[in-house]
């Protein structure tokens, strides 16, 4: 019976892959994604416990308008809902129910302009292949890499990619913050990808702002990917990043990789993880994975976790 | 002795040809074959695996569309399906992989549902040619019919319609047949294996596929 009740809420998560594009006609599109991503996990660490921590469980909104010759507009609102799910007692001060991403924009062919609540584009950067990583996985994420005041210009073309976005500091608003202005690009040719970030930062006003950068390599080699990535923010901390994704079977695929973080304000960090990923022949949309990670500190232990992810 | 001997012949003779005058369907990963030949594929179970996808030998269509994995940011990607496309192609004994080139951005995805350059191969790795069309809804997605959209396809001009889907074929059965010959009528054999002959050489493939495992069935 058990079984049975698992088919059906499977093959009803699976049926639903299809259902992401909800109406579509006179121009106007609507569509659904989803995330869920839920795992077992023991944090890497001292004496930790393990326990079931929801990763990502997002409904992700978007509907745009065909304005005719190659012009739309669109909008997007993400919901998350894992702090909901992970905290058992209400925080106060803290909504549950988290407003991920919300943003309007305007789409010319293959540029578009954004703005509202949305990633910065130093987020594009980073080659790391961990499913969790107790580290920062770069030091733009270590810095900052989401606004609530943005507006961000993509330009996709064939070979590259560029990416600009600016966060407003909002004085006097609500959304009071620092302000960030970050660059990113990337180019592909042959197997290789390349890819080089900049970010400007002034996290609190009247601060001194800091520059962070970082460049980036992945080669395709076919049977695997090879990559690498280096970040730096000035005066504070660099990180590099050496993944490898193998893989090993047309479902299976197995990353490792390793993480090192040297600061000149606290410890240096080596951490490495190795992780295998299992993805049904017949639907994307189900995965199934299992990781195990640790790192150089004293008195640590080895961590691990393994879960499913569910996206449509 | 001679029924028997008659009956083992012909199924010798069907025997091969229905095994082998079919094409096999292998949809790359990604891939969703939704119809073939104006029928839509029944979805399986999640933990059934694949369908038997399999056609007469001839021209063939199938509906397919794909599901890419559109890159986010760098840790995160997006499903994002193709738009519907109907396919058709001439093919005999062999099994074709249906393939879309790698889609990872909004540009790709775009170029892809712009231009529909999928790709067909045969058992032996060469690249079988095709027509490409595709099937609009307008309004809600979540009940589509697509072989209600395939008929009205297939009665158009375009150059992936098979207008031979359209016509209704008859459908054999097995039961008793309606119309008992009187005991003591002979009619003329001479005549009847002409008629057989006739109208099995005016058939179209499906008719002509439904007859064959309609005899083998009831032999």
């Amino acid at each position: 019976m058990k079984k049975l009740l698992l088919a059906v809420a499977v093959s009803v998560a699976a049926g639903s892959a299809s259902a992401a594009t909800i109406y579509e006609g006179n121009g106007l599109t609507y569509k659904i994604n989803g995330d869920l991503q839920i795992q077992l996990r023991q944090k890497i660490g001292d004496d930790k416990e393990a326990d079931v921590e929801f990763d990502d469980l997002e409904i992700k909104n978007y509907v745009s308008y065909d304005l005719g010759d190659d012009m739309k507009a669109f909008g997007r609102v993400d919901f998350g809902f894992k702090d909901a799910a992970n905290n058992s007692v209400d925080v106060e001060g803290e909504e549950d129910v988290a407003l991920e991403e919300a943003y309007v924009g305007l789409a010319f062919g293959n540029t578009s302009v954004s703005f509202g609540k949305m990633n910065l584009a130093s987020d594009e950067f980073g080659i790391e292949e961990a499913i969790e990583l107790g580290q920062k996985e770069d030091r733009f994420d270590a810095s900052e890499t989401a606004g609530d005041d943005t507006i961000r210009l993509d330009i996709e073309l064939e070979n590259a990619y560029i990416a600009a976005s600016y966060e407003m500091e909002a004085e006097g608003a609500g959304s009071e913050n620092g302000e960030y202005f970050d660059l990113f690009a990337s180019t592909e040719f042959a197997n290789l990808t390349l890819a080089a970030a900049y970010q400007n930062a002034t996290p609190i006003i009247g601060a001194d702002d800091y520059d962070v950068w970082g460049v980036s390599a992945s080669y395709d080699a076919g049977f695997a990917t090879f990559a690498a990535d280096y970040s730096d923010r000035e005066d504070h901390s660099d990180q590099y990043n050496i993944a490898a994704v193998f893989k090993a079977a047309k479902t299976t695929k197995i990353g490792i990789g390793m993480t090192n973080v040297e600061s000149e304000v606290g410890a240096d960090v080596t951490e490495w993880y190795a992780n295998v990923t299992y993805k049904f022949p017949n639907q994307k949309n189900v995965s199934l994975f299992a990781e195990i990670a640790d790192n150089d500190a004293a008195n640590t232990d080895m961590g691990y976790l393994a879960g499913m992810r569910v996206k449509f | 002795m001679k029924k028997n001997l008659t009956s083992f012949m012909a199924a010798c003779a069907l025997y091969p040809t229905l095994s082998l005058a079919e094409i096999k369907i292998n949809p790359s990963n990604g891939v969703d074959i939704i119809a073939i030949n104006g029928k839509p594929v029944e979805s399986e179970t999640f933990f059934s695996g694949l369908p038997q996808l399999k056609i007469a030998n001839g021209k063939a269509q199938i509906v397919a569309e794909y599901t890419a994995e559109i890159v986010e940011s760098a840790d995160d990607y997006i499903l994002e399906k193709s738009d519907t496309f109907v396919i058709t192609f001439d093919a005999s004994d062999t099994t074709v992989t249906v393939r879309a080139p790698e889609i990872s951005s909004q540009y790709d995805l775009k170029a892809f549902n712009r231009e529909g350059n999928w790709q067909l191969l045969d058992n032996q790795g060469r690249s079988i040619s095709y027509h490409v069309g595709k099937l609009e809804k307008e309004g809600f997605q979540l009940d589509r019919d697509i072989e209600k959209e395939l008929k009205v396809f297939n009665r158009t001009n375009a150059d992936a319609a098979l207008g031979s889907l359209t016509v209704e074929t008859h459908n054999f059965h097995n039961n008793t047949p309606s119309h008992q010959p009187a005991d003591n009528s002979h009619p003329d054999q001479k005549m009847v294996g002409k008629m057989l002959q006739f109208w099995f050489e005016q058939a179209n493939e499906e008719t002509r596929n439904k007859f064959k495992s309609w005899i083998e069935t009831s032999l």
